[in-house]
């Protein structure tokens, strides 16, 4: 009779009660776990239809395996979605620990040992971190059953005994459909090996000791197992492709046509610390330093197979560091794989030797042969370090997520889906931003559809698998890809009928506006509503991808079925062995313990030798940290530090690194900080920042600072020059001086004109009542030409609201060929004033862009800019036009007042200076310029932003560059087919206004001197950051 | 899982199969042939051609079948569909009453008695309107909006209805009523074509017109158009300003009159009147001003420097203003500058204004610096404060050297060639 396992009962207690708990403040914030949220909810309520239209236009949810998701799926019928997934992981957490102690027996053969596995990997920091930092619930269940399928696989390989075939099989089964990459790689990295400790214990059993196993010995035991192992692998093999043949169908159905999307286990750990401490330093933990004795251990003869493993994964592991992993996995799979996949399985690999280690320590030979050479007082203080080593690790890596939060604050969701099911928004699709991985939360809780996702691989948008993004939703962390996959989706929201985006980041405020969106309301959590006018809703039928019905009912049953099959079989056994109705010899693997004793004294100075390396890599690390991150030790870095606080608006701390002798108060500072609005001081991200001293001396310097700003709209360089001074040891900045300007008046009054719609005056759950529609305002397209300027077809003309009511105009053109053949449309995206009042006039200019990047994957810029742009390749010669001018009435943004003033015009460019003549403060002003020929058509038209904002009753002075016009090829005028509101534009400009003053609009433009053109105007548009 | 599928696939071939047979057989055979089992004298009694909607339509026949299986089948047909009714025995012989989603629907309806796929007999009838009880009334009105004038209307379109929703007979009288001001005018319609249809063509006064249309003393509901003001004419503009001098800092207004359409309506609020100012160097400053009650109003800062502004106002398309002209004073001829004796830094000012007090904080002061081949190195921009302005010329960016400064303030332009060693040339 064996005792319980005193050791494993403790790791299942602690375990539970640390992990349990510990889930319901991580998992919600992990990256992973909200994804598999949103599956769970897709089985919730459609089981066996795998066509899920809420992301991505629709996608397939066989694109990954099902069974954690449909487990979870299942339980919230009990209690709700996070009933389930809570759920799953405390049962993953069990079945985690609860395998490790397995696997430990399987490969010790010593239940004290296994034992100790077990403690350890409840305190292991790379199960912490896929747990409680990267979610990854399937990956862990499947890890966790692999776990418990080896000791199955080596009893079969080891007795031949059927009923080992099939529990391995069975919970191979179930393995493979949690996860499909783990029992894949499992194959490789667990298997194969164990496999070869197999045939290694069989050949022991023929001979007398380990040093007789001799190559011959160990192949006539393999070819004494080959059946067996030939067997169980095609067995395996048929599993993998059975249990989850819809998954593999659909891969090669919907083969992944993703560009890579970058992933930080791919780079250089020691150039991305960031990367290297989250999925090198954390994964291994305290391991780091029992690195020698796992190898020692592992590249013994019994465990030579695992060593050979587990030197792989841990080199797999090191990402980009080292040229290695590229050239073993080749370009695509290093590409496509994450690495730190590699890690984890090393760090679970080692965890038998790490328990090994410890019982050693604890009370075995180690312990014995460290008190013999060091005393006890040493063993004692070295095993307290490695145990206050292995919770430190624990700690850290579980704070991890709350000082350095992945995802953005806890957004309330209800207010969310409240708003989406009012009133039909969910017949639109909607757009997050900011959200992080809560968008899948958001997905879950509502039947709206959104254009973006949080599983890349499903993607088929050719607007997203071109480029190398995670999620539209977080595009501004991709730079120029994001931004400009953003941008597509916001200037043609009609293609994919998108009408509504919830944004959590003022970040992206700008481009919604230049982009003709406008805000709608702020919902009672802070999430700010835009919507976009003139989107036609949903249709009722959409295209959705069919499978055949054997390949649903597989998907739907068989997951499940493998749990069942797999409980029956395994339970089954234990009964038997509970009810002890059968004597049941103890497994075969127990025959294999190694006695502990006579540690080698070499081991143990290797040991300390590297431990002293280790600890010196770490000393030195932490001194180039503290010497690049220290903020005033040197002139340049208290530049760095300046802009590094003003970047993050902690002005209190940029304050801090002003000279403190100068006469500057935090309060003046502040002020200063406050009145300047713009793009630069509110939406701008610092890319990247220069810095050139110059005049350093002992005490003072003078730096030249380029600094290089990420601006949702545009990139923006910027030259800033500082003095420095050194007082009391530490660097300082001596504070700019700033505009002095003040407004004649301390109170002013203004009239102005506003409007509201009502949406719907009658409540009705029906469509908008007839008489509730507003007439769309009309519209008359003044001028619209096709033109050729530097190789780039561009659509420009004027447009003019010639209704009573303010219009909000989209502006929508097409080109064909002499053959009427289509050959591009897109929209005017910020060459125009989205909202026009009566009788006001804009000019426009329509780009042709492609699908960025989609030619050129491998000449994707590196550095950021989302003004980025790309002219779509036409295959012919586009020589006429169409243009579908609509009108929707417009209640918002609707503010005009600026003025232009004290133009002058100088070699070096036409200087002026904008007047903000109303109420309200001008976050981002916007000059278009049309170019006008000597007879006064138009030639050209073009926009500039200005980086800073213009205050009220202030001026703001600009420099705009004219271009050259000379270039210019006009290829067609035609007004032919122009419509406004689907009807033609000459009809509607005869009736409304039939005399017409052509002189008025030719009156007002301004004569220029210029390089291929006589004429400019100058129009002037605004975003308005905090309307009052 | 691949048998079962099969199966599955056969089961619905098999299903097709049969269906397809069935239709096959049915159009191969639809001849009138004498027929076996029922016998040839199984007909109906006279029918009438027209009915009422929802009034009850039997086929009544005196055969003596007393067998429910026996007995032929109604096949009958209107717009919506075609229907098979299965006959009734009852005392009289044997009956067919048709269902309300026929009886109902006003309209042709083409009825067949068929046995086993032979028609024994075939006919048509009519279902007209029944408007003996209350009826529908569905109409509207649009564009919603329209402008003064003699061009533009709204249509009123009215679609009565008996009370099953069909559409009333072509002919049927509609009363329309439209109100404008203190005018209503009754125009009598009759419906043609399903509907009757008035345009309401637009007053030469702005303001609301209601329409109702009754039909069948049935009222339709108040709809309305609203008639906007047609285009701005001419205009006049004038300006208001607190003193006539450049000081940069003190805001002048434009306004217009009251701005009209041709027939005197004053033009819509929030309408965009652009106001361009020339100035004596020709070049156009402009500003906007949005109407309310027909006057917008404008306001522009005044010019840092002397200058006479020609200022216009356009309704761009429509209508202009006439031109007026303001002329500005210099507040100041002059300006004392100061360079240091390293002529590395610069003091512009102090600047007095025209009552020789300080001038306003904010005024511009820009820099230009060239070098020794007049290229320009830097343009500094900067705001008076205090009446003052400094600038440095910074050793690390200016190394010794000939340069040329350029300062400029109110039009006032004071060129120095500055060697900077310590002289000054």
């Amino acid at each position: 009779m064996k005792k319980t396992n005193t050791l494993l009962i403790l790791a299942l207690i602690i375990g539970i009660a640390f992990h349990g708990s510990g889930i319901f403040f991580t998992l919600e914030y992990t990256y992973d776990a909200l994804i598999h949220l949103f599956f769970a909810d897709h089985y919730a309520n459609s089981w066996f239809e795998p066509w899920d239209f809420r992301w991505y236009t629709g996608f397939t949810v066989q694109a990954y395996p099902p069974l954690v998701h449909q487990t979870i799926g299942i339980l919230s019928h009990i209690g709700g979605l996070k009933f389930g997934m809570f759920t799953v992981g405390l049962t993953a957490i069990v079945l985690f620990i609860t395998g490790a102690y397995r696997f430990g027996l399987l490969m010790t053969g010593n239940r004290r040992v296994a034992g100790y596995t077990a403690v350890l990997a409840v305190f292991s920091s790379t199960f912490v971190e896929t747990l409680h930092i990267f979610g990854q619930l399937p990956s862990v269940a499947a890890l966790s059953i692999l776990m418990h399928c080896l000791p199955e696989i080596y009893l079969w390989i080891k007795t031949g005994k059927y009923k080992y075939l099939l529990t391995s099989l069975s919970l191979l089964a179930v393995t493979v459909t949690s996860h499909h990459v783990t029992p894949i790689f499992g194959m490789v990295f667990f298997i194969f090996p164990l496999l070869g400790m197999a045939v290694m214990d069989l050949a022991r059993e023929q001979v007398n000791t380990m040093k007789e196993v001799t190559f011959m010995v160990f192949f006539a035991s393999f070819k004494k197992a080959f059946w067996r192992i030939v067997s169980f692998g095609f067995g395996s093999l048929l599993l993998i492709v059975f249990c989850i043949l819809p998954y593999w169908l659909n891969s090669k159905r919907n083969p992944i046509t993703q560009v890579p999307i970058p992933h930080g286990s791919r780079d250089n750990f020691l150039e991305v610390t960031s990367s290297g401490l989250v999925f090198l330093v954390i994964p291994w933990g305290i391991l780091t330093f029992l690195i020698p004795y796992i190898f020692y251990r592992f590249f013994s003869k019994r465990y030579i197979f695992f060593g050979l493993s587990m030197a792989l994964l841990t080199i797999l592991g090191t990402g980009g560091t080292t040229p290695i992993p590229l050239i073993m996995l080749g370009e695509t799979a290093f590409n496509i794989l994450t690495l730190d996949r590699f890690t984890l399985w090393a760090t679970i690999m080692a965890l038998p030797i790490f328990g090994e280690f410890a019982y050693r320590m604890v009370e075995g030979d180690i312990k014995v042969a460290m008190q013999k050479r060091f005393g006890s007082v040493y063993h004692r203080i070295i095993g307290g370090l490695l145990a206050g080593g292995i919770l430190f690790m624990v700690i850290f890596t579980m704070s991890l997520g709350y000082f350095r939060p992945s995802q953005p604050a806890k957004i309330k969701m209800l207010p969310i889906v409240n708003f989406l099911n009012q009133d039909m928004h969910d017949h639109w699709r909607y757009l997050p931003l900011g959200f992080g991985d809560q968008m899948a939360w958001l997905s879950a809780q509502t039947k709206a559809m959104t254009v973006d996702g949080n599983y890349h691989s499903a993607r088929r948008l050719p607007e997203l698998t071109t480029r190398a993004i995670e999620r539209i939703e977080n595009s501004k962390f991709r730079g120029v890809e994001g931004i400009g996959s953003l941008q597509q989706f916001l200037t043609v929201p009609e293609k994919y009928n998108l009408k509504y985006i919830f944004s959590n980041d003022k970040f992206y405020d700008p481009i919604l506006y230049f982009c003709g969106w406008q805000r709608l309301q702020q919902l009672e959590n802070g999430i700010m509503v835009w919507e976009k006018l003139n989107v036609p809703p949903i249709p009722a039928i959409i295209p959705k991808q069919d499978v055949p019905r054997f390949l649903k009912i597989m998907w739907g049953v068989i997951p499940l079925l493998t749990v069942v099959i797999a409980f029956v079989i395994n339970i089954q056994m234990i009964w038997f062995r509970m009810l002890k109705s059968k004597k049941i010899a103890p497994p075969s693997y127990l025959n294999h313990a190694i006695a502990y004793s006579g540690f080698p004294q070499r081991v143990i100075t290797v040991m300390h030798i590297w431990a002293v390396i280790i600890l010196g890599c770490i000393a030195f690390g932490y001194y180039q940290f503290y010497m690049k991150n220290t903020t005033q030790i040197a002139p340049s870095n208290v530049v760095k530090a300046y802009y590094d606080a003003i970047d993050f608006k902690e002005f209190e701390r940029a304050f801090s690194y002003i000279d403190p002798d100068s006469d500057a108060t935090l309060a003046q500072y502040m002020l200063e900080v406050s009145v300047t609005d713009g793009i630069l001081s509110s939406y701008a991200k610092l890319d990247s920042i220069g810095i050139e001293l110059s005049n350093v001396t002992k005490n003072s310097a003078k730096a030249k600072t380029a600094t290089r700003w990420i601006t949702p709209l545009e990139k923006v360089s910027k030259m800033y020059y500082h003095e420095l001074v050194k007082k009391k040891g530490k660097w300082f900045i001596k504070p700019s001086s700033f505009d002095k300007d003040i407004p004649p008046d301390q109170l002013f009054v203004a009239n102005t004109t506003s409007f509201f719609n009502h949406g719907r005056r009658k409540i009705s759950t029906q469509q908008t009542h007839h008489e509730d529609v507003l007439k769309q305002p009309l519209l008359e397209v003044l001028s619209a030409k096709l033109v050729k300027y530097d190789s780039q077809y561009a659509i420009i003309g004027e447009l003019q609201n010639i209704d009573n009511v303010p219009a909000d105009v989209v502006i929508k053109a097409t080109l064909y060929n002499d053959n009427n053949k289509e050959l591009a449309n897109f929209n005017a995206k910020y060459h125009m004033k989205h909202k026009l009042m009566p009788k006001e006039i804009t000019s426009f200019r329509v780009n042709f862009e492609g699908i960025a990047w989609s030619q050129t994957k491998d000449t994707i810029p590196p550095t950021f800019n989302p003004d980025e742009f790309t002219p779509i390749e036409l295959e012919e010669q586009p020589t006429k036009f169409n243009l579908q001018c609509a009108g929707n009435v417009a209640n918002s943004d609707l503010y005009k007042e600026v003025a232009l003033q004290d133009m002058q015009f100088t070699k070096h460019g036409i200087e002026g200076v904008l007047f903000n003549s109303g109420i309200q403060e001008i976050t981002i002003p916007q000059l278009l310029v049309s170019y006008y020929s000597n007879d006064k058509q138009l030639l050209w038209v073009d926009h500039q932003f200005l980086a800073e904002g213009v205050r009220v009753q202030r001026k703001q002075v600009f420099t705009y560059e004219p271009k050259n016009m000379e270039s210019i090829k006009v290829i067609n005028s035609s007004l032919n087919n122009c419509y406004i509101n689907g009807l033609p534009n000459e009809s509607i400009g005869t009736i409304i206004f039939p005399n017409r003053k052509k002189s008025h609009e030719t009156d007002q433009f301004q004569p220029y001197d210029g390089e291929g053109f006589d004429y400019l105007k100058f129009e002037m548009n605004g975003y308005i950051g905090n309307p009052k | 899982m691949v048998i079962l599928e099969i199966l599955n696939n056969m089961k619905n071939i098999l299903v097709l199969l049969f269906v397809f047979g069935i239709l096959s057989c049915s159009s191969e055979k639809e001849t009138e042939v004498k027929p076996d089992k029922v016998s040839n004298d199984f007909k109906f009694n006279d029918l009438k051609k027209e009915f009422l909607a929802d009034e009850t339509i039997v086929f009544i026949s005196e055969s003596k079948i007393n067998s429910i299986d026996l007995l032929p089948k109604l096949v009958v047909t209107n717009s919506f569909g075609t229907i098979i009714v299965g006959g009734e025995i009852a005392n009289a012989g044997v009956q067919y009453s048709l269902p309300k989603i026929i009886t109902r629907k006003i309209g042709l309806v083409d009825w067949k008695l068929v046995d086993e796929s032979i028609v024994l007999q075939s006919g048509t009838f009519e279902i007209l309107p029944n408007i003996s009880k209350k009826n529908g009334l569905e109409s509207y009105f649009g564009p919603r909006s329209i402008s003064a004038g003699d061009i533009d209307f709204s249509m009123l379109v009215v679609i009565p209805s008996d009370v099953y929703d069909n559409p009333v007979l072509d002919g049927t009288t509609v009363e329309l009523r439209y109100q404008f001001e203190n005018d209503v005018t009754d125009v009598p319609l009759e419906t043609d074509d399903l509907i009757a249809w008035y345009n309401v063509g637009a007053p030469h006064k702005s303001g609301r017109i209601l329409v109702t249309a009754l039909c069948n003393g049935v009222k339709s509901k108040e709809l309305t158009s609203i008639v906007f003001p047609a285009n701005a004419t001419t205009f006049k503009i004038d300006y208001t300003r607190d003193h006539a001098y450049a000081d940069g800092n003190q805001i002048i207004r434009f306004n217009t009159s009251i701005i009209k359409d041709e027939f005197g309506n004053v033009i819509s609020d929030g309408t965009l009147v652009s106001f361009t100012a020339v100035n004596t160097k020709g070049i156009q400053l402009q500003a906007v001003g949005l109407s309310i009650g027909g006057v917008a109003i404008a306001k522009m800062l005044h010019p840092d420097k002397k200058d006479t502004w020609k200022v216009k106002a356009y309704v761009t398309g429509a209508a202009k203003s006439n031109a007026i002209n303001v002329s500005f004073k210099t507040a100041f001829d002059d300006y004392p500058v100061n360079i240091s004796k390293d002529n590395r830094r610069i003091i512009v000012g102090p600047i007095t204004s025209f009552m020789n007090q300080l001038a306003p904080d904010g005024l511009l002061v820009r820099l230009a610096i060239n070098d020794s081949d007049k290229q320009r190195i830097e343009t500094k921009v900067s705001t008076l404060q205090n009446g003052k302005v400094m600038y440095y010329l910074d050793p690390d960016f200016y190394p010794d050297g000939n340069y040329e400064i350029e300062i400029k303030s109110a039009g006032i332009v004071k060129t120095y060639n500055l060697n900077l060693d310590g002289s000054t040339d």
